[in-house]
């Protein structure tokens, strides 16, 4: 499989200056030695909880937030690396393109559909020409299942569910070769959520973009990934395709998640005790392994030393003391 | 409680727009009722209409109410003495139910000292046996934090603790754990159950997830326009939903534990509460929908077996039990 | 447009923006309007009741009150529009430049805004005067200074607050270039309560230099400027007080009728459209 992006070590601390005249500086460490890869046409899911770090990864490679270190490659050259000149810096974005959560919020309310999509076009100068941008633009709204007549529409005169189609229309239209989602359909109804995730993967088999698909939902992540990653606390914790995940789940953590997330089989028996214990304590990050206070397979090591990554099977890896 | 014939409208500019249409159910002590909806289906006006705390232009058109043998819609005394005390509400935000500015003790205990006139020691001790109650490990310095340094999860908690407090009967809980990441979201689930458990609360659970209902309901109503499609146990409408809505809902979700290759969905878009059509509401995106279904609207029925729906599919095969 | 519809309902926004008519039409058409030159001197008719030729009567030196109420708001006109040209513009390109780029430039900024800031307008504008000298042009400059501070605090608690808009971040990920975000997404999205500061700098305007006109530090006392004119008729209060009556009301009338338009605005704007 050809690999499209590779993440080496990320890392994001936030710097926040307390105290009295701001003498004091808390850091918060938001993602912490992050590192994945994403092949060209495929899905890798962005699993976690809250605080979790999972957004600040996908803005980071969207470059809408600096890494504090780390680097990130796009077909083979360091995006993460500011000092190019803005004719490369438009050719990196218009190949790694975002959709975003509030279908609402990322639309400027004061343009029309069209003129939403219309902006993408003439910042990068894909199509030119009243006629043929208007046509172009027909086109891709048929693709995310709008109609012609909505290009001159405004905002706030679509449901959520098309408005989150107009914003996959604006993605879409340069032709990017990755997109981030991040947390796409989280604020839909199940009915529409089902309607974009088709369209979703309609548009990969169309036109063989990847996706890194960021959700809190693990049965949306299962649905439409090929490869999941486990993220807590800034730190990856498992990655694997996903059959061996939901499979073999080795960490405890993505076990617990798995346990945790609702189902709507009635069959299922009911646990008696709720997964995971405890709320995150950010207090152990750097420390030691932040799941430590929730983890029901936590031992002695587990409280002095950070874990690190080993490969349990082939591209299955895992960030736990278990599997040294 | 038992709800009859609740209607609760919007008198808005562009008309009247039919939050809750005809909902009818019925409350055990110690039964936990899944009300699941999408966005628009009345689920929250509904029990906003029972306490009495529907946002203007919103009124309650008809209905009654019946709590412990008063009608709560007719007697204008009866919700004052009910509403915080008997029948309680949490919310999907928490954060704008408690006040930022008093600690978490302070209104805890307000309510305590207020009726049962107990000094500010013992009002903290209570205070902090209905925290343990709620499974927090500290209550006492808790007590002296503000909100805004809790997390989602304990917010939540202490909103539940003080329905505890005021000995509430009926928990109403609108989206409570829709907000809550999903290993928090289960812990509350299972402090609920326990509470239902020990306590024999009662509970009123708000969600459009049917994954939650599934693990926390005893009985399950599905709305939808501001009516209810289908009610019965929770086992029987994931296990044999019998409304195309419920079916066509059920597999349009991605299942943690089976595997879909495309995702059902639900063709068409939910009809505008200002002007629902004239026959069944689901009627323009049924894909069993008859000629019947488009000029009459179904009433609800009960089947032999005690499960509730409002299709023509099941017509003659039960009883009327709309009012 | 659902705006104006919104905006017109609100009756004492209606009642402000019917005063802010009279005051622009009598501007317009001053040379129309008014019955006779300011400077006409009627010295056989000084300090004379109202009468039919002469509305509102006239002054100590026979000039006819009427059109110098007339003649004196386009004066205010003037005053209004170059305060906003001056202060406003460069209180907004303040603004822009300190919410948008934030950080040290930001602070930098921001310490002198509120450094000026300290100084009561009228304070600040006599300060002016006593450097520059008096005369209208003068005041103007004066109150232009003044007026920077609040433009720049507001405008750039206006771009901080649009900047954080989700779709602001969507243009960037597009790789839309910094001067076109503003531009065009920023500033458009932002701009109202700018609009509700400039109708209330219009009218706060007039006041403060119809008050440094009433002390003697304003327009010139023989030109037509209704703080001069008030500043005239402070002798013959008791005796003939319609020769201050008249400035008095105009001025009231303008000041409260962008004060009313300006809150209007500031309500319907703030009202979010579903």
């Amino acid at each position: 499989m050809e690999e499209i992006l590779r993440v080496e070590k990320l890392e994001k601390h936030f710097i926040k200056e307390t105290g009295f005249l701001k003498k004091e500086k808390k850091v918060f460490k938001a993602v912490n030695d992050v590192s994945f890869h994403i092949n060209k046409g495929e899905t890798l899911g962005l699993v976690g909880e809250s605080g979790c770090g999972k957004s600040t990864t996908g803005r980071m490679i969207v470059d809408l937030i600096q890494p504090t270190s780390g680097s990130i490659f796009f077909e083979g050259k360091n995006i993460a690396d500011r000092s190019r000149d803005r004719k490369s810096q438009l050719e990196i974005r218009k190949n790694i393109q975002m959709i975003f959560q509030d279908s609402y919020a990322s639309l400027d309310p004061r343009l029309t559909a069209g003129q939403a999509v219309e902006e993408a076009l003439d910042i990068h100068r894909i199509v030119t020409g009243k006629k043929e941008k208007r046509e172009y633009i027909e086109k891709i709204f048929a693709d995310v299942g709008l109609q012609k007549e909505q290009i001159d529409r405004y905002p706030h005169e679509f449901s959520g569910g098309q408005r989150q189609r107009i914003g996959i229309a604006r993605a879409i239209c340069l032709q990017p070769k990755i997109i981030i989602c991040d947390e796409p359909v989280s604020a839909l109804d199940v009915s529409i959520q089902a309607q974009i995730i088709n369209n979703m993967e309609e548009i990969q088999k169309k036109y063989g973009i990847s996706y890194l698909f960021i959700s809190h939902d693990l049965s949306v992540v299962k649905h439409i990934s090929d490869r999941v990653i486990v993220m807590y606390l800034g730190y990856i914790f498992e990655e694997a395709s996903k059959e061996e995940l939901f499979a073999r789940p080795l960490h405890p953590y993505t076990r617990a998640l798995v346990e945790a997330t609702p189902s709507t089989n009635p069959d299922l028996p009911k646990r008696n005790r709720p997964a995971l214990k405890n709320e995150i304590d950010t207090s152990l990050i750097g420390v030691c392994c932040p799941f430590a206070n929730r983890c029901d397979s936590v031992s002695d090591i587990c409280w002095k030393q950070e874990p690190s990554v080993t490969e349990a099977a082939d591209g299955h890896k895992v960030r736990c003391h278990l599997y040294k | 409680m038992d709800v009859k014939n609740l209607h609760t409208y919007f008198y808005t500019k562009a008309g009247v727009s039919k939050a809750v249409n005809g909902v009818n159910f019925s409350l055990r002590e110690g039964e936990i009722l899944g009300i699941i909806g999408e966005s628009g289906s009345g689920k929250s006006v509904a029990v906003k209409s029972i306490l009495q705390i529907v946002p203007r232009p919103g009124k309650i058109a008809e209905g009654q109410i019946i709590y412990r043998g008063r009608d709560l819609l007719a007697d204008k005394q009866a919700i004052g003495q009910v509403r915080g005390k008997d029948i309680t509400m949490i919310f999907q935000e928490p954060m704008t139910s408690l006040n930022p500015v008093l600690t978490i003790g302070r209104q805890l205990t307000e309510g305590i000292r207020l009726h049962l006139g107990l000094s500010k020691e013992e009002a903290n001790q209570r205070a902090c046996e209905f925290l343990k109650q709620v499974k927090i490990t500290n209550p006492e310095e808790l007590l002296t934090r503000y909100p805004h340094h809790l997390s989602g999860g304990m917010r939540q908690r202490v909103m539940i603790a003080m329905a505890l407090a005021t000995d509430t009967k009926i928990l109403i809980a609108d989206e409570a754990t829709t907000a809550l990441d999903v290993t928090i979201q289960q812990q509350i689930i299972y402090l609920l159950k326990e509470l239902r458990d020990r306590l024999h609360m009662s509970i009123i659970f708000i969600t459009h997830d049917m994954g939650v209902i599934n693990e926390i309901a005893d009985n399950t109503a599905v709305m939808y326009c501001g009516k209810i499609q289908e009610y019965a146990s929770t086992y029987e409408v994931m296990k044999h939903p019998r409304h195309p809505y419920t079916e066509a809902l059920l597999k349009a979700i991605p299942s943690i534990d089976a595997e879909q290759q495309k995702l059902s969905t639900i063709p068409g878009s939910v009809p505008s509460l200002l002007a629902l059509p004239e026959g069944c509401s689901f009627s323009n995106r049924c894909t069993q929908c008859t000629d019947r279904c488009r000029e009459e609207e179904p009433k609800l029925i009960r089947l032999e077996d005690g499960h509730r729906v409002r299709c023509w599919k099941y017509d003659g095969q039960g009883e009327v039990v709309d009012s | 447009m659902k705006f104006l519809k919104r905006l017109l309902s609100n009756k004492l926004a209606v009642l402000g923006i019917f005063f802010i008519l009279i005051f622009l039409l009598a501007s317009l058409f001053a040379p129309l309007i008014a019955t006779q030159d300011y400077s006409e001197m009627d010295l056989y008719n000084v300090l004379a009741l109202p009468s039919a030729e002469h509305l509102m009567g006239t002054d100590e030196m026979g000039r006819d009150i009427f059109s110098g109420i007339i003649y004196g708001a386009r004066t205010s006109v003037l005053i209004g529009v170059s305060v906003l040209l001056f202060g406003g513009l460069v209180g907004t390109a303040i603004g822009i430049l300190a919410g948008f780029f934030e950080g040290k430039l930001d602070m930098v900024l921001m310490r002198i805004i509120d450094t000026l800031m300290a100084f009561p307008s009228i304070l600040l504008a006599m300060f002016m005067i006593a450097i520059i000298g008096t005369g209208l042009k003068g005041a103007i400059v004066a109150v232009s200074i003044a007026t920077v501070p609040r433009f720049a605090r507001i405008v750039r608690s206006s771009v901080l607050k649009t900047k954080k808009n989700e779709y602001v971040d969507a243009c960037r990920v597009l790789g839309q270039s910094n001067m076109k975000i503003l531009f065009r997404h920023i500033l458009p999205n932002g701009m109202a309560p700018i609009i509700v500061q400039a109708t209330l700098t219009f009218s706060e305007a007039i006041l403060i230099i119809s008050g440094l006109g009433f002390l003697g530090l304003g327009a010139d006392p023989m030109s037509a400027e209704w703080g001069a004119m008030l500043s005239n008729a402070r002798a013959y209060l008791m005796t003939k007080p319609h020769i201050a009556i008249f400035p008095g009301i105009a001025i009231a009338i303008t000041v409260l009728g962008f004060n009313l338009l300006g809150d209007g605005l500031r309500d319907t704007l703030d009202v979010k459209e579903y």
